[in-house]
């Protein structure tokens, strides 16, 4: 009589190579979700940097040294404060979406550049992509600059004139 | 039996686990796959939206005459068909939008809102530079000009 031998069900084998096979499905998935998140990040700050660099540029368009003074020579210069020219550029004005928040200011203070439409303070800490456009502005001192002053203070230093940072932030 | 043998019984229930499997799979990734293929077409709306709105910020920037050529929507492999594509800037509302159609008849569209517009001029260089009607919808792979009024 034969004895009666009960058939094998599973090996060590085959329960390794499942767990092999989860474990390799589990990098990949999680792989993918990482590039696509990388992704959408690079697409979102692309995006917010394109914008604040398009308000940083506007701007600068219209932050133009005094022309009877540095046209002289045959040349425009850009880059000097001048409030009548800089006041009251709304967001609208900047190009900037209206689904978006932005900040404007020169220097440290945001009270001394106030865009309508933007904010008036810096964004959230909650925020987590934050585009920020700065730009080298010169303040006159008193007088408006001349490019007589400028270039004489280029060589040393003098008092016509405060370097300062325009800044433009984006978020969304 | 013998050691070492498998059973038919189970074969027959991993041959039934593959099926259901399968099954799962499929329906996943049908789901998967129109989710991707909406996402797609979002995030190229978008692109598409945000060259068109980096030229035209260009255009107010500099104070420059642009000729441009918006992008084109990439071609649907599947039915060798061009997915149609609509830029539409609107200058008394202060939007561009950019909406597409999928080969799959879905669409996915995007827009800027909030844009003072009003100081910037389309021409169109195939009709002697003549001006674009407000607003002004064009398909994508157009050409035209885009300059910002003195």
């Amino acid at each position: 009589m034969m004895r009666k031998e009960n058939g094998q069900l599973y090996s060590l084998d085959f329960l390794i190579s499942v767990g092999l096979l989860v474990l390799a499905i589990g990098l990949t998935l999680n792989f993918y979700e990482t590039t696509a998140y990388q992704e959408k990040e690079a697409r979102t700050r692309n995006e917010l940097n394109t914008i604040a660099l398009t308000a940083a540029n506007i701007l600068a368009a219209k932050s133009t040294c005094p022309e009877a003074a540095f046209s002289a020579q045959g040349y425009r210069a850009y880059g000097c404060y001048d409030r009548a020219k800089l006041s009251g550029i709304s967001k609208s004005d900047l190009l900037i979406p209206a689904d978006m928040s932005c900040l404007v200011k020169r220097g440290n203070n945001i009270e001394n550049l106030k865009a309508p439409g933007c904010a008036q303070s810096e964004p959230p800490p909650t925020t987590t992509d934050v585009a920020s456009v700065e730009r080298p502005l010169l303040v006159p001192a008193t007088a408006p600059l001349t490019k007589t002053t400028y270039e004489k203070c280029i060589a040393q230093a003098c008092d016509s004139y405060v370097e300062e940072t325009l800044t433009v932030k984006v978020w969304r | 039996m013998q050691k070492g043998q498998l059973s038919i019984d189970l074969l027959l229930a991993i041959i039934a686990a593959a099926i259901l499997f399968a099954v799962l799979v499929n329906s996943y990734n049908q789901n998967f796959e129109a989710e991707l293929r909406g996402q797609n077409l979002k995030n190229e709306a978008k692109a598409i939206l945000l060259d068109v709105y980096a030229t035209i910020g260009s255009a107010k920037d500099y104070n420059q005459s642009i000729l441009y050529t918006t992008p084109k929507a990439k071609e649907r492999s599947e039915f060798n068909e061009t997915a149609q594509c609509t830029i539409t800037i609107d200058k008394g509302q202060g939007s561009i939008t950019v909406l597409i159609i999928g080969a799959y008849n879905d669409a996915q569209w995007n827009r800027y809102t909030g844009l003072n517009l009003g100081d910037i001029i389309l021409r169109d260089p195939v009709n002697s530079d003549a001006l674009m009607p407000d607003p002004t919808s064009v398909g994508c792979g157009t050409r035209f000009k885009v300059e910002r009024s003195p």
